[in-house]
């Protein structure tokens, strides 16, 4: 039976955690022998205007995956937008509101009409949970849905529509427990229908740190920020944290950052704040071996996967403490601090500076829980025990 | 001069316990900064109050000292000026946040003092152990008021004013 999964978007050049995390997957099923194909829209990525036809409608082949595009409608993007301010900004949102959450998504009737006539001989995996293409597809073939949902505790995951929608699914594929915790509060499944599979990181990347200090002229003990730098993914507090530190600590270590976006005020004179940008992976990697410390600020996460490159690269990391997945992966990894406040950030940046033995030690450690819980063929293989079993 | 929370920690290099580590971060942290103290945790033995009353001090505790605010601007879709236009919109909003974390330096302080006070409260009172000593009383009383009952005669009981037999 043909493995599909449906995704808004689909790329070789997208970034971002659940779309990386479809591509490798799709990638690495297909190697181990796997019918794994992608269906997705025309939509070029979570950035562009999700009405507009990016890509050729029709099926091509990407890096070994078979892909399937279907064009979107066109949607009421203001409408939407109002709303999705709500809701970003903590607000409540009427039922109503909520359809129109999901009526102006994005949303490919072609797409939903494919899913409606193969659902008898295709298995599908939905990710992530708060798109059109997820909420209509799985109302297409409800009690059969795979769900790779990438919950985080966030207004989204409240709303009755994805409420109801998660408790209609078949399976829900989770990567924590602490991913698993959340998704039983929210929905009403048996226990057979939670999955914690986790996901895949490749741990056969090498690194050259002396590379990327000379390529970026870095020099000295710095924190890397490596990952989107959005409100979302809480840089303005790791701006504002560094900032402070290097008020009351002096240049002892600068904040390197790379990934897309723009940082709140980076690269102003003195501050030790320093924005690459976006960076080729091979520098991702090796940014990853040079730095002192791998910071991840960000509180809304079902996985993380640049704590596991960090730590799959031989680098300490530290997580914030009120995110539930980081913070667990740091405990139960014994690989990493974590910190709620200033005085902890401050204490836990001096532990990892002055300390290089700790330091070494927690790298090692989150080796090695990456090692046993999440390379490729771990994961491969649970889809293949997970697919046998149905 | 002031001793580095860095050098009172200690853990075993062959095998650092990051959860050790970090319950050592925040007792020196709390020792120097005197903020987070130890929240009275309701016990079966000392349960004076409510669970809730238990539960809200434990969230009082997480969150005294979050009251910063950082930047969030959203995304200006104005061709051609736009970036001047956000620029001077982050330099607006950076200028605002600087007095607004003044404030709320201060009421972070205030909020330490009050959050502190009622973890002192609320443990000297189950210290205390107030409700024994309450139930303790209570027995006494019962015990006073049985006593007193006893001594005091019912009225029909009294004896005759007038002389037998007259």
């Amino acid at each position: 039976m043909t493995i599909v999964f449906v995704t808004p978007w689909y790329g070789q050049d997208i970034s971002g955690g659940a779309e990386a995390e479809v591509r490798r997957t799709a990638e690495h099923l297909r190697e181990a022998g796997l019918p794994a194909e992608v269906w997705t829209t025309c939509v070029r990525d979570f950035r562009a205007d999700w009405s507009q036809n990016y890509h050729r409608p029709g099926r091509s082949n990407e890096n070994g995956v078979p892909v399937w595009r279907f064009p979107v409608r066109r949607r009421n993007r203001d409408a939407f937008d109002v709303v999705n301010l709500k809701l970003m900004h903590g607000l409540s949102i009427t039922p109503e509101e909520e359809q129109i959450y999901v009526q102006e998504n994005v949303c490919s009737p072609a797409l939903t009409q494919q899913i409606a006539e193969h659902r008898e001989t295709t298995r599908f995996c939905f990710i992530p949970y708060m798109f059109g293409t997820t909420y209509w597809g799985i109302k297409m073939c409800p009690r059969d849905a795979f769900l790779i949902p990438c919950l985080h505790d966030e207004a989204y995951v409240r709303l009755g529509v994805f409420r109801d929608m998660l408790s209609l699914v078949h399976r829900l594929i989770l990567h924590t427990p602490a991913e698993l915790a959340l998704a039983r509060s929210l929905c009403d499944l048996p226990d057979e229908a939670f999955v914690l599979m986790g996901e895949g990181v490749d741990m056969d990347f090498t690194t050259n740190g002396p590379a990327f200090r000379q390529k970026y002229n870095v020099v000295g003990s710095f924190v890397l920020y490596a990952g989107r730098k959005d409100h979302g993914k809480n840089v303005e507090q790791l701006v504002d944290f560094f900032r402070r530190y290097r008020a009351y600590r002096g240049p002892v270590c600068e904040l390197v950052m790379i990934g897309g976006g723009s940082s709140p005020g980076a690269d102003q004179s003195g501050d030790g704040i320093r924005d690459l940008g976006f960076v080729p992976a091979q520098d991702k990697y090796n940014a990853y071996a040079a730095a002192t410390v791998l910071c991840h600020p960000s509180l809304q996460e079902s996985f993380s996967l640049v704590m596991m490159e960090a730590w799959a690269a031989g680098t300490s990391v530290l997580a914030h403490g009120d995110c539930a997945v980081t913070r667990e992966h740091c405990v139960r990894s014994n690989g990493g601090l974590y910190f709620t406040n200033y005085p902890e950030f401050e204490t836990c940046v001096d532990l990892m500076l002055s300390q290089p033995t700790l330091r070494r030690r927690l790298a090692a450690h989150g080796q090695d829980y990456v090692r046993r819980n999440y390379r490729w063929d771990t994961i491969v293989a649970r889809y293949q025990n997970l697919f046998a079993k149905e | 001069m002031e001793t580095n929370i860095v050098d009172l920690i200690q853990y075993d290099e062959t095998q650092p316990d990051i959860e050790d580590i970090m319950r050592q971060i925040r007792q020196h942290l709390a020792q120097k900064h005197g903020a987070r103290i130890s929240v009275p945790i309701e016990s079966s033995e000392s349960r004076l109050f409510e669970s809730e009353v238990y539960g809200e001090l434990f969230e009082a505790n997480q969150v005294f000292d979050k009251t910063f605010v950082t930047s969030h601007l959203t995304t200006v879709r104005i061709p051609f000026l736009g970036s001047l236009w956000q620029r001077l919109r982050s330099q607006f909003h950076s200028l605002t946040i600087f007095y607004v974390n003044r404030a709320a330096d201060a009421q972070m302080k205030f909020n330490a003092h009050v959050v502190r006070i009622l973890n002192g409260i609320i443990q000297g009172l189950d210290r205390d152990k107030t409700p024994e000593r309450i139930e303790a009383l209570a027995h006494r009383v019962e015990n006073l008021e049985r006593r007193l009952q006893a001594l005091e005669v019912p009225p029909g009981a009294l004896p005759s004013e007038s002389p037998k037999g007259s």
